[in-house]
């Protein structure tokens, strides 16, 4: 015991006093929100200049009308001006082609943002089609698209004898929205609302998320620490004082603690960001639909998995001699991971499917799959407990197996093991 | 008492042998030589005596108990292939090595700080391991096998790697030890060595023991029919049946005489068609023995 947590202590002060760890610990959140917020930013920023815009109207009925639906009070400039200026071409005996070629050139110079022709037919199934340098800003085509509409409707409705306004034809075909409300085990309604539905889906989203990226990078690391050990040889001056196990089980828990100070680290952080997003972006809703049940099935799927995980990636690093074989290993070692998280999405929508449920018992899946059963539709807590129990079972034979392949594998060096012997060792040791 | 005791050992590698039914006895207090050519089975040896690996079959005992933590604290090893983290600075690796054998830091940092002078490492206490030279990190590595101040040294190769002043170093710390009663278990290929240290040795040709015992005995039991001779001229004199073989080291020449044959009658001879500056009639020389039970043929 004394020697495994001398192992756990070397393991864990050398990894915390490294740089990275700790440019990770104190940059990571920022990186994160940055991640969240700077696209969105991106996209709201809208340069305050003029856009030029030119219509030919075929049908002869929109260009009038275009100009004051689409520079809406939105629209505008800080001056007040409005932002899409409207002309209208006619061709004047001209063929469509010769005046495209035109504004096409003045588009290029850069005297012209964009032109929209307006098909002959309004109620055919012709588009309308805008002709731009910038053909993925999707605001400034919704813009174009929302005034078009504005246009034509009411032309539509004048058009079967009903003399309407926009804003009337809107208030008479909005939709009536479906409010999910959810059902608990007890029959009993539970709290409701689109946005808490969304919150659980978004929630039980990034937990999974951060499970995979857990399990995959620490377990990638461990990997990585076990073929240092073996490539600078230190491994058989350890193995001289400590066992294997001792060994193995120092070395996983000590990089699990150090991604829990990690992780402790940017809870402190967020926090923060709790803070902030209760109060300023109005998502509390979202927050507080994590209840403290799936907090804590989180907290004991992570431990679990991690277990899991790590004692195979132990394993496979047992396996490698050098740094590239790692690598390769690697992949293979991802492999059962990634399966989990994608079959995760599968079920996303599915909770309560057979498909669901067998997934969640199988031991290499269940951190996921049960994790996101278990923040939407909270399965019956039977299953949840034949699922953590199958994983304590696993995690049991896994560090069994990881350990006996470790012990022999560990002095292997020179040519990579194949399957067959991996076997052998498992049989051997 | 007897420190380790190596019952009928075996391992192979798939399918080749590297140690075939091996019995060693070793006395504590002793040192203990381990001899044989590169791939002879000495580390293999040392390796199952350590519980690294483990034997197909046969058993060892280390102090009268099969191996367990509370034996492996009183073992020092230096594995022949070293490694030290290199990240570490060497008083952190110190430190870490002297608590997976059971000695708390405060115990271990004087003694540490005793050794890394005593090793002339004291400047580079606080440098990372990387960055000391490879005969640094080889002191290094000796001073973290016995910061725990182990009753039992296993040592695997201990002199490769370094040199010659340092090759001293470690011999009078050797010697040092085992005055102070501790019992030494090395490896070596180099006889020279052998035989200033050992009191004990085991020849191993192919995994299997062809010598074993005193080293006085072994000696006395090859007789004293071996001379050292320095001459110049015609050397024919030697291609004779009374010499059974002869070894030229340039400076010298070391003779092996046939059974029966008598020394005077090849110094008539030498001086009948050479001038000889030296003729000392000796016990054979350990390499000497060595090559007489490995045989000089198979050294290709």
């Amino acid at each position: 015991m004394r020697k495994a947590f001398e192992i756990f202590r070397r393991e864990y002060v050398e990894r915390v006093r490294k740089k990275s760890f700790l440019i990770g610990t104190l940059v990571g959140p920022f990186l994160i929100a940055a991640m969240a917020v700077i696209p969105n930013m991106l996209l709201l920023m809208n340069p305050d200049a003029a856009r030029p815009v030119a219509v030919i109207d075929l049908s002869g009925k929109v260009a009038g009308e275009m100009s004051p639906l689409l520079n809406t009070d939105d629209n505008r400039l800080k001056d007040g001006s409005p932002r899409f200026p409207v002309t209208t071409i006619g061709l004047e005996g001209r063929e469509l082609a010769a005046v495209q070629a035109e504004l096409g050139g003045r588009i290029a110079s850069g005297a012209l943002f964009g032109y929209l022709i307006v098909p002959a037919d309004l109620n055919g199934e012709e588009h309308a089609k805008f002709y731009t340098r910038n053909a993925s800003n999707l605001r400034d085509i919704d813009s174009l698209g929302d005034a078009l509409r504005d246009v034509v409707v009411p032309l539509r409705f004048q058009a079967v004898g009903v003399q309407m306004e926009m804003k009337g034809i809107r208030t008479l075909t909005r939709g009536i929205e479906v409010e999910p409300v959810q059902v608990g085990k007890d029959g009993e309604a539970q709290a409701s609302g689109a946005g808490a539905q969304l919150g659980k889906l978004a929630a039980a989203y990034g937990m999974v998320i951060i499970l995979y990226m857990t399990f995959l990078m620490w377990g990638m690391s461990i990997m990585r620490g076990v073929v240092e050990e073996k490539s600078s040889r230190v491994i058989e001056v350890l193995l001289s004082s400590v066992t294997s196990r001792q060994l193995m089980a120092g070395k996983v828990l000590g990089i699990g603690a150090v991604a829990l100070t990690q992780y402790l680290a940017w809870g402190l952080t967020g926090v923060g960001g709790y803070f902030l997003m209760t109060n300023r972006l109005g998502m509390g809703e979202w927050v507080s639909t994590l209840s403290a049940w799936t907090l804590v099935s989180f907290v004991g799927f992570f431990v679990l998995g991690y277990l899991m995980f790590a004692s195979y990636f132990a394993a496979l690093g047992a396996c490698c001699s050098t740094d590239q074989e790692a690598q390769q290993m690697q992949q293979f070692g991802a492999l059962p991971l990634m399966m989990g998280f994608f079959l995760g999405f599968a079920v996303f929508f599915n909770p309560d499917s057979t498909l669901a449920t067998v997934l969640s018992m199988i031991p290499f899946f269940a951190p996921f799959i049960m994790m996101i059963r278990v923040s939407i539709l909270a399965p019956p807590l039977w299953e949840i407990a034949a699922s953590v129990g199958l994983m304590i079972l696993a995690i049991f034979l896994m560090t069994v197996l990881a350990a006996k392949v470790f012990r022999v594998g560990i002095l292997m060096t020179g040519k990579k093991p194949t399957l067959p012997e991996i076997i052998r060792w498992i049989r051997y040791a | 008492m007897i420190a380790v005791k190596v019952q009928g050992i075996s391992k192979s590698y798939g399918k080749v042998q590297a140690v075939k039914r091996l019995d060693l006895e070793i006395q504590a207090g002793t040192v203990y030589g381990l001899l044989g050519r590169n791939g002879a089975g000495k580390s293999t040896t040392i390796r199952m005596i350590m519980d690294i690996l483990a034997p197909d079959e046969g058993s060892i005992r280390v102090y009268d108990r099969p191996m367990g933590a509370d034996v492996r604290d009183r073992i020092g090893y230096l594995p022949e292939e070293r490694g030290l983290y290199p990240k570490m600075t060497l008083n952190d690796v110190l430190l870490f090595l002297a608590a997976i054998h059971g000695v708390p830091r405060k115990t271990s940092q004087p003694r540490i700080d005793r050794w890394l002078e005593r090793m002339e490492l004291g400047a580079w206490k606080l440098k990372k391991v990387q960055e000391l030279s490879k005969g640094m990190q080889q002191k290094a590595q000796f001073i973290g096998t016995i910061v725990h101040d182990p009753d039992l040294i296993v040592l695997d190769e201990p002199f490769s790697g370094l040199d010659p002043v340092n090759v001293n170093l470690l011999k009078d710390i050797l010697l040092e030890l085992t005055r102070a009663g501790k019992t030494l278990i090395f490896s070596t290929h180099i006889m020279e060595q052998a035989e200033k240290l050992c009191q004990n040795i085991c020849l191993i040709h192919r995994g299997e023991k062809v010598l074993d015992g005193r080293l006085s005995d072994i000696k006395a039991t090859h007789g004293k029919n071996s001379i050292i001779l320095a001459y110049e001229g015609d050397g024919r004199f030697l291609d004779d049946p009374s010499v059974a073989r002869k070894d030229d080291y340039g400076q010298y020449v070391e003779v092996k005489l046939a059974d029966g044959a008598d020394p005077q009658e090849l110094l008539r001879r030498a001086m009948a068609t050479a001038k000889v500056s030296r003729f000392e009639v000796v016990t054979p020389s350990l390499n000497d023995i060595f090559i007489q039970q490995v045989g000089l043929g198979e050294a290709s």
